[in-house]
């Protein structure tokens, strides 16, 4: 494996001064987060650019608060280990801790933050699948001041995303979860860890006054396009309907339908991921039923 | 490009060291401080053989920059036996189920279970396989290493 060289390193004490680096070094800069993809591209031949700008340390990046709706609003340079780990997230935005523990390894999780896991773009980021199904934004900060989107909208491309290359992704906001709010990830490798997906599905639900008929439906799909992608048929069909096994085997059938894969691929078919992609929206909405039943039942018995 | 100064305490020394910002932490424990214990493997993040605990935390010291690990307290696997040489509940119970073959795996291994028990101190198999699945080992088959931190766990808990 080839040494690491051919850069220098920038540690700035605040987000201005870490956007005037990048704003005047330009492309000859890049921003360091966690490293797990920056560097091990370096070694496998990319472009290295003159100067690293360590972002970690930014306290505009860092840290996590609920503010007054109750809403999550998570530092950039958050690890995933401390999402993984976060009593809050795991109460409240299961999916993301879910999601968060199936990415890599324990050492790597240490090292990697959520907003490099979504800046590097990929359409099979585990933290970007799930937080679209959680309704996130992200608010993103340059030179010329900071804009808030929707998640979603983020992702233009396979590795690209609508950050310019002065700007920085500072905070991720996640809204208060709605009472009555399923959700669940569930993750397709050729191994049981260590993968990049190759059909990864977050899905999320409300369930209004303990019945089982279906609002605020997202079902989040990757890696079959170029940015992750909403199963809008099926989430159509579920919206307002009660969930059943039928209403499940309609929605697999219609997500699996929707998507168009590439044709060829290095870790699977486009057939194949079409075919995982109906088993895993199946999967996923049989879990979230199985959990509704498990609920109904234990009201039954003390009523 | 500048060299930098950088303070790092490894297993409870302190050392002061001049380092290229290109050199990672795992350069500098194997050429600076000749701790060859920690390996270098794929300098992926996907083998572990680098792994060493950085305030606690494990890591793949082949992904740190030296630059980045000023102020952190390190322990490499050359920290883990007490001063006396008396090994660690984990080196122990490593070589009494017979976990270790050519060794390369091993320091990370050790590593990864540190920092599993630390945190969890009664894992499940289930829970000790997943704290595993950074660290490859090419001879064992994994079974042993398994069952030597299942050991491990139930001496520390006395």
């Amino acid at each position: 494996m080839r040494r690491l060289r051919g850069f220098d390193y920038i540690e700035p004490k605040n987000l201005k001064e870490a956007l005037l680096f990048l704003h005047s070094f330009g492309d000859d800069s890049a921003a360091l987060a966690g490293g797990t993809d920056l560097l091990v591209g370096f070694r496998q031949g990319n472009h290295v650019p003159k100067y690293l700008i360590n972002i970690k340390n930014i306290p505009e990046l860092k840290g996590w608060e609920l503010d007054d709706t109750g809403a999550l609003i998570i530092g950039a340079a958050t690890k995933i280990s401390e999402i993984e780990f976060n009593k809050e997230i795991k109460q409240k935005w299961n999916l993301l801790s879910k999601a968060a523990h199936l990415m890599a390894s324990p050492s790597l999780r240490n090292l990697a933050t959520v907003g490099g896991n979504l800046c590097n773009g990929s359409p099979a980021a585990d933290t970007a699948l799930a937080l679209i199904a959680l309704g996130a934004k992200v608010e993103i900060v340059g030179v010329n001041g900071k804009r808030i989107l929707l998640l979603q909208d983020f992702f233009i491309d396979a590795g690209k995303t609508c950050l310019a290359r002065d700007e920085l992704l500072t905070k991720i906001i996640i809204p208060h979860p709605s009472s009555g709010m399923e959700g669940t990830y569930l993750k397709l490798g050729i191994r049981n860890a260590m993968e990049i997906g190759i059909i990864n599905v977050a899905v999320s639900l409300t369930f209004k006054d303990g019945d089982r008929k279906c609002k605020d439906v997202k079902i989040v799909l990757g890696p079959v396009a170029p940015t992750p992608i909403r199963a809008t048929k099926a989430e159509s069909l579920l919206e307002g309907s009660l969930l059943d096994e039928k209403i499940i085997e309609e929605a697999a059938i219609l997500s699996a339908r929707d998507v168009r894969p590439r044709y060829s691929s290095i870790r699977a078919s486009a057939d194949y991921r079409k075919e995982m992609v109906f088993v895993l929206v199946k999967r996923t909405l049989k879990e979230i039923l199985d959990k509704l039943s498990r609920k109904k039942n234990i009201e039954e018995v003390y009523v | 490009m500048n060299l930098r100064n950088i303070r790092i305490k490894v297993n409870g020394i302190d050392y002061e060291l001049m380092v290229k910002p290109t050199e990672t932490l795992l350069d500098i424990l194997r050429e600076k401080l000749n701790l060859v214990g920690t390996k270098k493997g794929c300098e992926t993040g996907e083998c572990g053989a680098c792994i060493v605990l950085i305030n606690n935390r494990s890591v793949n010291s082949c992904l740190v920059l030296a630059v980045e690990s000023d102020g952190g307290e390190i322990l490499t696997i050359e920290g883990l036996a007490g001063k006396d040489g008396t090994l660690h509940p984990i080196q122990k119970a490593f070589i009494e189920e017979g976990a270790i073959q050519c060794g390369y795996c091993t320091p990370g291994m050790i590593l990864s279970a540190k920092a599993l028990l630390d945190r969890n101190p009664d894992p499940s198999d289930i829970e000790i396989k997943e704290a595993l699945v950074g660290n490859l080992c090419r001879c064992t088959g994994y079974i042993r290493i398994v069952k030597a931190i299942r050991a491990a766990s139930c001496e520390l808990r006395g």
